[in-house]
């Protein structure tokens, strides 16, 4: 993966870490604890998947099944939060 | 380009301080490839889990009260009235359980690949020792809620303990419990919880990364693959990988502890206590189910005792034990194949002890259980020792390869027919031997009777089993 399109995928990473901190800034930290729970666990994904973009040694190997699983998991716990 | 004058800058930062800290050189130094492995990290993650709980604990504390009068209440009032307090509970409570397995796979992860050999004896030594501490951790942290689940459970762990001798169990239970009243068994267990067991983990974390960094990350058993042999930096490779699967595990434990939040029992009393089915919480479910079988009840129970103890001591030097160099699971067939009779065993224990609460085991009972378990285990492991196809690590490829000895029964049905039944008349004198070992009433040649009989079925299986390999293998090699 080139260093382009790294940075690229993080910054995006990033931009949906912020915007779900922002969602989770207007929760009800009494009444909304578990969807928030699942939205901290979600920017974690997406910090787990920031991280696994810049593991240098396995540059060649950087595995899109992974980053594909990675965004599900991302999808699946939106979902999960928000319905 | 303005980015990657920002990284220099960051690298100068810190070759700065390295220059003047070493830490490069000392517990920061590059670790080779083979190790940006999860496996390889278990350690760093039961070390993260303990920091984790460090934090939601102290945090805990703030409105917890660890008095009988109080405990339930204050722990309620956090779940129910403090903002992200039910998340914080049931998050503590959950990585308390993600680091006890943790903390077991990697016990069980460095004895299959015995990193515990020579020169590292005494970090297995210290990493057991941390292994019971969490354990104990685990324990004195159970009793805090005071909720009729866990006051009764620890009452039946310290009333264990009464089959010690006495000169030990004094002090010991007046170190767990003070004078004996629940408000000085409650702070005693408060105390070692948040203090005492914590800081001595903390100097143990310390030493064996001490140890660590003297000796280096072992070896894979296997041998290493070409290329692996390569260090990495630790600036930013190694952090990369460690920050991710940290970032991970922790996240898992996030997103559990808001789908299933912690529901507390009711709070103790005695009436409540009396009508409860005291059962341990899982981690200690396969030691309680020990305690149940009726061969270790009244008079035996010390018995049970010993031979736990003896286990955990035998676990904790078996460096010392299994001495050759030799490393490759693929060559240490009989400790491989005793580990994993240990972990189904005591997976089987701790599911059996959740479905029979409050139930005794009948001897005959454990037998099968036990004996089945062991038995199964023995056999998959016989099977891939030998069908490994002269590959370093059995595949399922291999196994399918391999599956046509799943014929041999079949084509020789006779012998099979007798081995079943000399399995059986095997089973029944095992089980005789037992119940007239443990129980009163049965004339000594009655037991030598069993035993010799076990002993006769033993061996025709064992030459029965030889004849069926060796046709086996004559089938093979005329087909081949």
């Amino acid at each position: 993966m080139s260093y382009n399109l790294r940075r690229n995928g993080s910054l995006v990473l990033v931009i949906f870490c912020i915007v779900i901190a922002g969602l989770v800034w207007t929760m009800n930290p009494l009444t909304q604890q578990n969807e928030i729970g699942i939205l901290l666990g979600a920017e974690l994904v997406g910090f787990s998947m920031i991280a696994y973009l810049y593991t240098r040694p396995t540059d060649e190997s950087v595995s899109e099944l992974w980053l594909l699983i990675g965004t599900l998991t991302l999808a699946f716990l939106i979902g999960m939060a928000t319905l | 380009m303005d980015e990657n004058k920002k990284r220099d800058a960051i690298s100068r930062l810190i070759d700065f301080f390295d220059e003047r800290i070493g830490f490069s050189k000392t517990f920061l130094r590059p670790p080779p490839v083979h190790t940006l492995n999860p496996f390889a990290w278990l350690g760093a993650l039961a070390v993260l889990a303990f920091f984790a709980q460090g934090i939601t604990g102290v945090l805990m504390m703030l409105y917890y009260v660890p008095t009988p009068d109080s405990a339930y209440q204050s722990t309620t009032n956090v779940i129910q009235k403090i903002p992200m307090g039910s998340l914080l509970e049931t998050f503590h409570l959950y990585m308390a359980y993600a680091m006890i397995l943790i903390v077991f796979m990697h016990l069980m992860r460095n004895y299959f690949a015995s990193v515990g050999k020579k020169p590292r004896e005494l970090m297995w030594v210290v990493g057991f020792i941390m292994g019971v501490l969490t354990l104990g951790q685990a324990l004195t942290g159970y009793l805090l809620p005071w909720s009729v689940l866990s006051k009764s459970a620890t009452d039946v762990f310290i009333g264990t303990l009464g089959v010690l001798p006495p000169q030990l169990f004094l002090p010991v239970k007046y170190l767990l419990t003070g004078t004996g009243s629940d408000a000085q068994e409650l702070f005693h267990f408060f105390v070692f919880h948040t203090v005492l067991i914590p800081f001595t983990l903390f100097i143990l974390i310390v030493l064996k990364i001490y140890m660590y960094e003297i000796h280096g990350h072992a070896t894979p058993a296997s041998g290493i693959k070409e290329g692996q042999e390569r260090a990495v930096p630790f600036f930013w490779d190694a952090t990369w990988y460690m920050l991710m699967i940290g970032a991970a595990f922790v996240a898992v434990v996030v997103v559990v502890s808001s789908i299933f939040p912690l529901s507390l029992p009711p709070e103790y009393s005695p009436q409540a206590a009396a009508q409860a089915v005291v059962q341990p919480d899982w981690y200690f479910l396969w030691l309680y189910q020990v305690l149940k079988f009726q061969f270790f009840a009244g008079p035996n129970e010390p018995l049970a005792i010993s031979l736990i103890t003896l286990f955990f001591i035998t676990l904790a030097i078996i460096p010392f034990i299994d001495r050759k160099k030799e490393r490759d699971p693929m060559k240490r067939p009989w400790y491989v194949t005793l580990g994993a009779i240990m972990v189904a065993e005591i997976v089987v224990l701790t599911v059996w002890g959740y479905l029979t609460p409050g139930q005794n085991a009948p001897t005959g009972q454990v037998i099968e259980i036990m004996g089945g378990t062991a038995a199964l285990v023995i056999l998959i492991f016989m099977l891939a020792y030998r069908f490994r196809s002269g590959s370093k690590t059995l595949t399922v490829a291999d196994i399918v390869k391999n599956a046509r000895f799943l014929k041999v029964p079949f084509e020789n049905r006779g012998p099979t027919l007798l081995f079943l039944i000399l399995l059986g008349i095997g089973s029944f004198s095992m089980a005789s031997t037992v119940t007239a070992m443990t129980v009163p009433g049965y004339s000594l040649s009655y037991l030598l009777g069993n035993v010799l009989m076990l002993g006769i079925s033993l061996y025709a299986m064992a030459k029965l089993l030889k004849y069926l390999v060796l046709n086996y293998e004559i089938a093979v090699k005329n087909r081949g």
